[in-house]
């Protein structure tokens, strides 16, 4: 194995660590009793949070690693976008485990007219099944095509879990505006890539 | 799993005729004159004491009523760090690590509108008369979660009638703070400040009705709103105005903030109520602070049978 080979593995253990790292914070605050007055709300909020922003990240990772000119940059994005999913599913299970404690029911009928949640479903749907069908054996079922096309609904789910984020704000929408402005930048990126404008046709 | 459990209040039931507001419709005058018995001793203090009161002290003394309910106070620690104070941040801890910068000594609050005697008091002169009492309410957001908390306060009825409203008054509206220095919620104007809250006369005097200056025998921390602020108990606590500065006493019914933002999430009784809809949270359940799953929510928080006669046309005509 070259060095750079082994470099390029150790920043993708890098790279997972730091996406797993807030499961063993939230674990060690768990296990201290440390997970503030309302636990159920600080694990949605931190597993929401923490999902959303993991799909910013990977999303980020090409047109960094394009506009850096280095492809390896954009290595550790297969991870993390499995990390996302299950960060995402996560999340739902918190809701629907520790917030709703399985009454099925009841969790029905809080869907009923609460588009928010709808959002989150149709972004926590998305990201199952590009989880899923992320591995080599997927990729060359569905073909290179299939399989990228499929793989751009990120975005999509990006844009659903915004607005679920965004229906629940309330007064102080400066978080929301700030995710909004990252989500822009990078359909911006993935828009002039997919036009070949500017900065990607020099460096491919 | 804990659906379907329901909890019994346990209240000293006042005779109907306290409750209700037509006392106050047919002759306001006669029951502000004649109030004693519905006021308790509040008639026989003075309007203002000229020494200072040191109201702290007599907190702890706060007499232990029948005003209680099954469950457990939620811990203390539980209910001051978890709160909403917008004034100091949209998050739940928020309130807890910045408001004590807020300056609550000394206070005072300014009377106004539609009383006899309008002006501004100092905070010792306001609690001066009114004997301290402990009552365990439980408290309803209207996001959907609860907790039960042990005020020490004095009943707002018996303080509206030492300041003696006009006959044109049918509204109290109450003013939170605003001091910038202090609160970022304020200087990132996150919400059209100050804090506005109003209550009808009828629910005003209501003997639920609490002016708190304390919980858990202790005088009440600044993010719970120190020194002063309103309890009503049977509405949603977006109700239950903070570090009250103002109190006006209004023939139209004033605005509110929460009204003004987002009426359709924010009724102007915001009367607890688990048949009217929310378009962001399911009110027919809270979860119970620091506990997994919810609970079923009680019309009008479990106090129906000593508030309903307020709302003749029926609770979902006053939301
Ligand atoms: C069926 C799927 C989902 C359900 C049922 C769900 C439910 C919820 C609930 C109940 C909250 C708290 C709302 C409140 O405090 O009022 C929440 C917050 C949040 N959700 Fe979801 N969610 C889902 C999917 C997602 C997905 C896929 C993402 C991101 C990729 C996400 C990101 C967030 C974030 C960031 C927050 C926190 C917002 C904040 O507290 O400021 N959710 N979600």
């Amino acid at each position: 194995m070259t060095t750079r080979r082994i470099w390029i593995r150790l920043y993708r253990w890098l790279a997972l660590m730091a996406a797993v790292a807030p499961a063993v914070w939230l674990a060690w605050r768990a296990w201290a009793g440390r997970l503030g007055a309302d636990p159920v709300e600080t694990l949605l909020h931190t597993t929401g949070s923490v999902a959303f922003v993991l799909l910013l990240a990977t999303l980020a990772l090409g047109p960094v690693a394009r506009l850096a000119g280095y492809g390896w940059l954009a290595a550790p994005r297969r991870w993390l976008g499995i990390l996302t999913c299950l960060w995402a599913a996560g999340h739902f299970g918190v809701w629907l485990g520790l917030d709703q404690f399985f009454a099925w029911g009841f969790a029905w009928q809080e869907f009923q007219g609460r588009a928010y949640l709808w959002w989150g479903a149709g972004a926590l749907v998305i990201l199952l099944m590009l989880g899923v069908t992320s591995t080599d054996g997927w990729q060359r079922r569905l073909g290179p095509g299939v399989w990228t096309g499929l793989h751009r609904l990120s975005y999509v789910a990006a844009v659903a879990a915004l607005i679920h984020i965004h229906l629940q704000t309330r007064a102080d929408y400066l978080l929301v505006y700030v995710y909004t402005g990252g989500l822009a930048v990078l359909i911006a990126a993935r828009l002039a890539a997919a036009l070949g404008l500017g900065w990607r046709k020099r460096i491919s | 799993m804990r659906r379907g459990r329901r909890s019994r209040i346990d209240y000293p039931v006042p005779p109907a005729s306290e409750i209700t507001p037509k006392n106050l419709a047919v002759s306001r005058r006669k029951v502000l004159t004649t109030g004693a018995t519905l006021f308790g001793g509040a008639m026989a203090a003075p309007l203002l004491r000229a020494t200072a009161d040191d109201w702290k002290a007599r907190i702890q003394a706060a007499e232990k009523t029948d005003f209680k309910v099954d469950d457990d106070p939620t811990p203390r620690q539980r209910a001051t760090s978890y709160n909403n104070f917008f004034e100091f941040g949209t998050r739940k801890e928020q309130p807890y690590m910045r408001a004590h910068r807020m300056e609550t000594d000394p206070w005072s609050v300014t009377i106004a509108g539609e009383v006899e005697r309008p002006g501004e008091y100092a905070l010792e002169d306001i609690l001066a008369p009114h004997d301290f009492e402990q009552r365990i309410y439980r408290h309803r957001c209207v996001e959907a979660w609860s907790k039960v908390i042990p005020w020490i306060g004095f009943p707002l009825g018996d303080l509206i009638e030492r300041f003696e409203p006009t006959s044109r008054a049918k509204y109290v509206a109450f003013e939170t703070l605003v001091d910038e220095d202090v609160m970022p919620g304020v200087a990132r104007g996150i919400l059209d400040w100050p804090y506005r809250e109003a209550l009808t006369i009828e629910e005003a005097v209501h003997p639920l009705t609490l002016l708190a200056v304390g919980m858990y025998d202790d005088v009440m921390p600044p993010q719970c709103g120190a020194p002063l602020r309103l309890v009503v108990p049977w509405k949603y606590g977006y109700k239950g105005i903070k570090s009250i500065v103002r109190i006006e006493f209004t023939e139209e019914r004033p605005e509110c903030l929460w009204e003004l933002e987002q009426p359709e999430e924010y009724g102007w009784y915001g009367n607890v109520n688990p048949n009217v809809d929310h378009p962001r949270w399911d009110q027919s359940r809270e979860r119970r602070i620091g506990e997994l799953g919810r609970r079923e929510t009680e019309l009008y928080n479990g106090y129906a049978e000593l508030v309903a006669d307020l709302y003749p046309e029926g609770p979902d005509a006053y939301w």
